[in-house]
């Protein structure tokens, strides 16, 4: 551990925003000014995330795939025999992901700098070497770096180039450095992983349904090889045990038996201990066992094997019942419990476990478990789907290598000695191919799971900087969205610090999407083995020597190990505090977890990944072990946030440990109580994610209002990275002037959404103002839109392929065309001489941005007359028209070549809009309206200052929505106008409203915010005073020119002959069926028939008064004459009614008659 | 650690009354003596048992059987598997008492004896049997390492028996009255081909466990000869282990955190 702190150490050091933190000044605080702890401690955040980073849990996981995973999977896999030749075998000795055996980890062997690959829609990868041991003839070779595929590399992992590099290197690879990383790039696009929430693997969970009086005990076993889950139900009282491969539910003494514990006393010791009640409970299931007369651990596993559903595999020899039985119980059933040595034991226990808790839960249904705790959850990051991914790939890899050396061996007569070498480079395409193909579409199906996963992976929303960031840290439940259960999706207590309290999407996945808090670190695995080893040697006492009768005796408590029971102890507070103890001084890893359960008489501890933990302060005699000195270390640069972890003064808990601590969240709390505290919280501000971060004050808010917000800050327009104008994504929005807000949050100075915000600050006057401002609509102030406010630039790719094609022509871009003058003609205005769009020109609609022309004869065989002549090259045009009611300007073009060798032509055409009628606006805290009217400055109110509003904002928002938040954003941004300063809207802190009123008041204003103002029109004051003052307003992506829509006629469906739907498509406007209705009920029965067939698919058909059947030219075919013939209107949708419904061998006649 | 009764044969040896303390070099380092002051110093010694290959400590317990009827005296036969560590011993059945007679006769005449067997779990180190031993005013506490623990169970193999013969019988019964219409199926050559390619017959595709029990099945019991805790080779592998042993005194050379260090490390 010691020389990777010191390194974080180095790093910190050459690090350019930490130099900030060595300054005599930093963040208004002098080196030499006194140190307040209380106040001062929240200075361990901004190191935790220098050491962290705010995407920190996605790195981590994915270095722990590419450096650990990666090489158990390889020894899981190692040998390739061959089914033909009993001497050969390939043996995998080491992998290694981005650099060869001769060259130091140090080394990033990737394809090109990350912004290279999004621009010419490549994979950011590095090749995957392994070293191989494979026997050729008699020989025995060893080969190293062989290369098996390629790796999408995630940013800023220890595998990419980005990895701890300055700002400096990170401006010449086209980086951001504020990006924080975290994310592939496949194909040219960002993909990221979304952390996934599942119920934690290998735990037992009990569950009750009083109505039905049924108690389950449930585990889901989750190995390398298999994921199945066992139960333990009660069905009438009595106790059994359910998997997906038996057939029937076995009767839990039978199960036990199976497993080796014939004695029914001893089952009963094991399940019931001395408890008399649970005793009474249990002892009904001995009599179905003694019904069945199984008395023998052979019978049982007979009685078993009977019962197990076989999938046999080809070539698989049969089982006899017997074996079938052992199979089940050694295997099967709770797989993740290894069986060795013939020693069921371990397993036998883990049942009886289970069927404990079922007891217990019968006993008392308070013992049930939650499945909606966050401690009994686990987030599936990025690493652990991609390990699930590249063994699957690993393994059809070794079959199809397997299969491939097979084929050759079996060939008698082999000219040349065989290497084996020679084969497997032809499939490392699969691998290469089978990662980019799931990141890119998301599909993740792992044949050996039989799983088939959608969505997992998500394009990285470059909305503006918040959004990005808010998917990075965003966690998708397993759950399903319909489902009406309001458990899941409610706010649970133990997500307190862990998952933001605020961000959470409205409507149905509301509750079920969650973000990270601020603080918060995912572990991922840690070695079980050495951490048995301690615990045994703390006293321990392990399961296999400790016989039944004294397993559950009073005082005994079971030390359970990632769920495991592996022995007992009498002395569990000594054993945790000892535990505890070697965790502080970093003798085994921070995130092991340990906590008492009293209830289960249990001690637990966690050493898997995946669990959410977060740091905390430790406190000894109610004193914070964090002083001013270490503080004072910490902001000299001495210590970084490793220190205090290593010196034992923060810890990391997860969601279970911390319910077994006291934790103050101020140190205030812990002055004059008898409670004793265990910890002390860095700062209270984290129960907040990133994205909530960024309101001011919102525990001044109702808190769907601070939820709306985290909706709404992720469609802010605003800056989204140092490299933007560098990027070509599809679509991008800028805002031509960003500020930071007048009043931030600590939050937002961690995150750096000061650098790369997304809004203005607006001088807003809360009133009435032109009876444009109803329904939350906003008054623009017309020279401040003149002056900026709210422009944006949309700049839009699209991208050309010139083709080749296997007659060898090719597409080519051709010049523009010009008129008889020499002048380009209009379609061609924005082209250059060499047929694409100038950088700069303007481009309105039906004009030409690339001049493409296809050849005519590209569907030509190869093969054919291709000797003759090699016929003229002709091209056809097939140029990109721009399509857009406003003209674009050509922003950026680029050319290049893809992976497939095709030329690749990226236009970016940029639009630079003002805000307009029906923009959306909104201010950080949920109040979201469009501008209603944009009025010229002169007719608006203005102050003693002559300041006039740039905004002006009906007081009805206020009443309902209960902002306090905003009001006090408004105060304290006004004072901090007035003096010159920056305030701070911090969650339960910030500038305090006391101060900011005495700042206006000494500044000449009312203590509450309110001005005079004079009307704009008549130079009279107003009648009231106005709240007036700098509010920080974001501008939404929705914008009325996207949306703008109107259609006379337009294209139509071919089928159905109707207009067309959707505006990308010039579609109609629909009257839908309520709209209908309505018409119906009004009567308007000649508008109904013009908008629902004339204004639609009016069509003209002949039908026959005689058979009732449709006919054409006058004719009926069915009656073969014209004599009843009848010409009429009907919607072209009756007509092919009619004749699908005659397809099917349906009739339908119409009958005609006189209306009047 | 709690025994309900100790017994040795060459293998195994008696155990002393003592408590079997695991890592008594680690454990009173950490104990914050406040309240608990030194009284005595003790020296540790570490021997090991004459002819280590062949002599080793192993733990026995017998979680089934009352505290107060421990084995005694007697001589009992016990067998060993050594490649699988499987351990039978065999008591004889006190039939005067809590017996049904009539049962026995049913099963057949083994039910004479109580079959216990068990796996022997090594213990990985950390495990130790020990005795306080005062030689005059010295004291001194010998420490020998136990190899593995087991817990032995009764077997109810007679039963077992009694099925399979049973079953043997219906079978044969079942054999003899479907032999006219039995259809001899022919397997396909190509199908014993992939048989034939899995090896030993019966093929990789056998799980784990199922080879355990085929190599335990496959592996022959070996007689083990029962010394009482009073015999000669018991009193002389005390005296040799507890007397007369060489007695390296354990120091501790790592310092705690290395000891930890070295614990810790995967």
């Amino acid at each position: 551990m010691a020389p990777k702190r010191k390194l974080v150490k180095l790093e910190a050091e050459s690090d350019e925003a930490f130099q900030e933190l060595l300054q005599p000044e930093y963040k208004g605080k002098k080196l030499t000014d006194e140190i307040n702890t209380a106040e001062d401690k929240w200075n361990l955040l901004p190191a935790f995330l220098k050491v962290k980073g705010l995407v920190k849990q996605h790195l981590d996981s994915f270095n722990y795939f590419v450096d650990v995973d990666l090489k158990k999977i390889i020894n899981a896999n190692e040998l390739v025999l061959s089914d033909v030749d009993p001497e050969f075998y390939l043996k995998y000795l080491d992998i290694r992901v981005g650099h060869k055996s001769s060259s130091g980890p140090e080394v990033r062997e990737v394809i090109m700098p990350p912004h290279e690959c999004r621009l010419r829609d490549l994979t950011y990868s590095a090749p995957i070497y392994v070293d191989v041991e494979y026997t050729r003839g008699r020989k025995i070779i060893m080969h190293k770096d062989l290369e098996i595929g390629r790796m999408p590399i995630m940013l800023r992992s220890n595998k990419c180039i980005l990895d701890g590099i300055d700002e400096k290197k990170m401006a010449r690879y086209d980086e951001c450095p504020l990006d924080p990383g975290g994310y592939f790039v496949v194909n040219g696009t960002e993909k990221v992983i979304l952390v996934q929430e599942q119920l934690s693997k290998n735990r037992i969970i009990v569950e009750a349904d009083e109505k039905k009086n049924i108690v389950q005990a449930s585990v889901t076993s989750s190995t390398h090889e298999r994921k199945s889950k066992t139960y333990v139900i009660t069905k009438n009282d009595k106790i059994y045990l359910k998997h997906n491969s038996i057939s029937e539910d076995i009767p839990i003494v039978i199960v036990l038996k199976a497993a080796g514990i014939t004695s029914d006393l001893e089952i009963l010791q094991l399940v019931c201990g001395a408890d008399p009640q649970y005793q009474d409970l249990f002892v009904v299931n001995f009599e179905e066992a003694a019904k069945l007369e199984i008395f023998t651990q052979q019978q049982a596993l007979n009685y078993v094997g009977r019962r197990v559903k076989t999938i046999r595999r080809a070539g698989a020899p049969k089982l006899s019942q017997l074996q079938e039985g052992i199979e089940a119980i050694a295997t099967t059933i709770i797989a993740h419990i290894t069986v060795s040595d013939l020693q069921f034991r371990e397993k036998a226990l883990y049942i009886a476990t289970m069927a404990r808790r079922v007891v217990m839960t019968m006993h008392n249904p308070k013992m049930v478990d939650d499945r909606d705790y966050v401690g009994n959850k686990r987030l599936e990051l990025a690493g652990q789907l991609m390990s699930l991914l590249f063994e699957d790939l690993f393994k059809k890899f070794n079959s199809d290598f397997k299969a491939n050396i097979d084929k050759i061996l079996k060939k008698p007569s082999r000219t040349s000695e065989f290497d084996a070498l020679l084969s497997i480079n032809i499939h490392s395409n699969n691998i290469t191919q089978g990662l980019n193909r799931a990141i890119s579409t998301g599909n993740w199906s792992l044949k050996r799971f039989k799983m088939e996963r959608a969505g997992v992976t998500h394009v990285l929303s470059r909305l503006s900087y918040i959004s990005a960031l808010g998917m990075m840290t965003r966690i998708s439940s397993q759950f399903e969205k319909s489902r009406k259960v309001s458990g899941p999706r409610a706010l649970q207590p133990s997500q307190f610090g862990m998952l933001c309290t605020s961000d959470t999407p409205e409507g149905e996945a509301c509750g079920l999407v969650k973000n990270l808090a601020l603080m918060t670190h995912i572990t991922t695995d840690d070695e079980e083995a050495p951490i048995k080893k301690l615990c045994y040697v703390l006293g321990c006492e392990n399961i296999l020597g400790i016989d039944s009768a004294t397993l559950h005796s009073d005082g005994n408590f079971g030390i359970y190990l990632n769920g495991t029971l592996i022995g007992t102890n009498r002395f569990p507070s000594k054993f945790v505090s000892d535990f505890r103890r070697l965790r502080r001084t970093g003798k085994i890893s921070e995130f092991v977890s340990i906590y008492t359960n009293t209830h289960q008489t249990a001690v637990h501890i966690a050493t898997d990944g995946g669990r959410i933990c977060r740091p905390l302060i430790l406190v000894q005699n109610n004193r914070p072990k964090v002083n001013a000195e270490h503080l004072r270390k910490l902001l000299n640069g001495e210590w970084a946030f490793d220190d205090f972890l290593a010196h034992g003064l923060v810890e990391y808990l997860d969601v279970n440990e911390e319910n077994d601590s006291l934790i103050a969240l101020y140190e205030a709390d812990m002055e004059d109580t008898d409670s004793a505290f265990t910890h002390l919280e860095i700062e209270p501000f984290t129960v907040l994610g990133a994205v909530a971060g960024l309101i001011p004050y919102p525990h001044h808010n109702q808190s769907p209002r601070n939820t709306y917000q985290c909706a709404m800050g992720k469609q802010a327009i605003g800056a989204i990275a140092y490299n933007q104008f560098r990027r070509i994504d599809t679509l991008l929005y800028f805002m031509v002037y960003p500020q930071q807000p007048m009043v931030k949050t600590k939050t937002i100075e961690l995150i750096d959404y000061d650098k790369l915000p997304a809004g203005q600050n607006a001088t807003v006057a809360v009133m009435s103002y032109s009876g444009y401002d109803i329904e939350d609509a906003l008054v623009l102030n017309k020279a401040s839109v003149d002056r900026g406010f709210g422009r944006c630039q949309v700049v839009r790719k699209n991208t050309i392929q010139l083709k080749r094609y296997p007659n060898h022509t090719k597409d080519v871009v051709s010049g523009m065309r010009v008129d008889e003058d020499g002048q380009p003609i209009f379609e061609h205005q924005a082209l250059g001489p060499d047929g694409l769009g100038e950088i700069g020109a303007r481009v309105v609609n039906s004009q030409v941005y690339v001049n493409k022309s296809v050849p005519t004869n590209a569907g030509e065989s190869v093969l054919g007359h291709n000797e003759q002549t090699p016929s003229i090259e002709s091209h056809r045009e097939t140029p990109a028209y721009y399509k857009g009611p406003e003209p674009s300007y050509v922003d950026q073009v680029m050319m290049s070549v893809s992976d497939n060798d095709q030329a690749l032509i990226k236009v970016l055409l940029r639009q630079t809009r003002r805000p307009e009628l029906g923009d959306k606006f909104s201010s950080r805290h949920g109040q979201k309206g469009v501008c209603g009217i944009i009025v010229q400055q002169e007719d608006l109110p203005f102050n003693d200052d002559g300041i006039s509003p740039d905004i002006i904002m009906n007081p009805h928002g206020f009443p309902s929505r209960m902002t306090v938040g905003k009001m006090i954003e408004l105060i304290s941004g006004k004072a901090g106008v007035l003096n010159g300063s920056l305030e701070y809207g911090t969650c339960f802190g910030g500038s305090k409203l006391e101060d900011m009123s005495k700042i206006l008041v000494d500044k000449g204003f009312s203590y509450s915010g309110k001005d005079m103002l004079y009307s704009g029109i008549t130079g009279e004051c107003l009648q009231a005073y106005i709240f007036f003052g700098p509010i920080y307003y974001q501008k939404l992506k929705h914008m009325v020119l996207d949306k703008m829509h109107a259609r006379a006629r337009g294209p139509r469906a071919v089928l159905t002959r109707q207009p067309t739907e959707g505006r990308s498509r010039d579609g109609g406007l629909r009257l839908g069926e309520m709209e209908r209705d309505c018409v119906i009920a009004y009567g308007a029965s000649q508008l109904l028939l013009e908008r629902l067939m004339i204004s639609s698919d009016a069509f003209e058909v002949d039908i026959c008064n005689k058979c009732g059947l449709m006919g054409y030219h006058s004719w009926c075919t069915t009656c073969k004459s014209s004599e009843n013939i009848i010409r009429m209107t009907i919607p072209y949708a009756a007509k092919l009614l009619f004749q699908e419904l005659l397809s099917m061998n349906i009739a339908p006649r119409l009958k005609l008659g006189d209306i009047f | 650690m709690s025994k309900r009764s100790g017994k040795h044969n060459s293998l195994f040896i008696e155990e002393e009354e003592e408590d079997v303390h695991s890592q008594l070099q680690y454990a009173p380092e950490t104990i914050e003596e406040d309240d608990d002051p030194i009284v005595d110093s003790i020296p540790l010694v570490l021997n090991d048992l004459p002819s280590t290959n062949v002599n080793k400590f192993h733990v026995i317990q017998y979680p089934g059987r009352s505290k107060n009827r421990p084995l005694e005296g007697t001589y009992y036969k016990s067998n060993i598997k050594k490649e699988t560590n499987f351990l039978e011993v065999k008591l004889p059945l006190d039939t005067s008492r809590f017996f049904n007679a009539g049962k026995a006769d049913e099963w057949g005449e083994d039910v004479g004896q109580q079959t216990l067997n068990g796996v022997l779990n090594r213990t990985e180190g950390g495990l130790y049997v020990g005795k306080i031993v005062t030689e005059g005013n010295n004291k001194k506490v010998v420490l020998v390492p136990v190899e593995s623990t087991t817990q032995l169970r009764t077997s109810f193999k007679y039963i077992d028996d009694i099925d399979a013969s049973n079953q043997a019988q219906r079978k044969a019964e079942a054999a003899e009255n479907n032999k006219p219409n039995n259809i001899q199926i022919l397997q396909s050559a190509s199908k014993s081909g992939a048989q034939i390619t899995h090896g030993d017959g019966f093929g990789n595709a056998l799980g784990e466990s199922l080879k355990q029990i085929k190599k335990f099945e496959d592996e022959e019991w070996v007689a083990l000869r029962w010394e009482t805790a009073d015999g000669t080779t018991a009193s002389t592998i005390k005296q040799e282990v507890f007397a007369n042993a060489p007695d390296q005194e354990l120091s501790t050379e790592s310092s705690l955190m290395n000891y930890i260090d070295d614990l810790t490390s995967s």
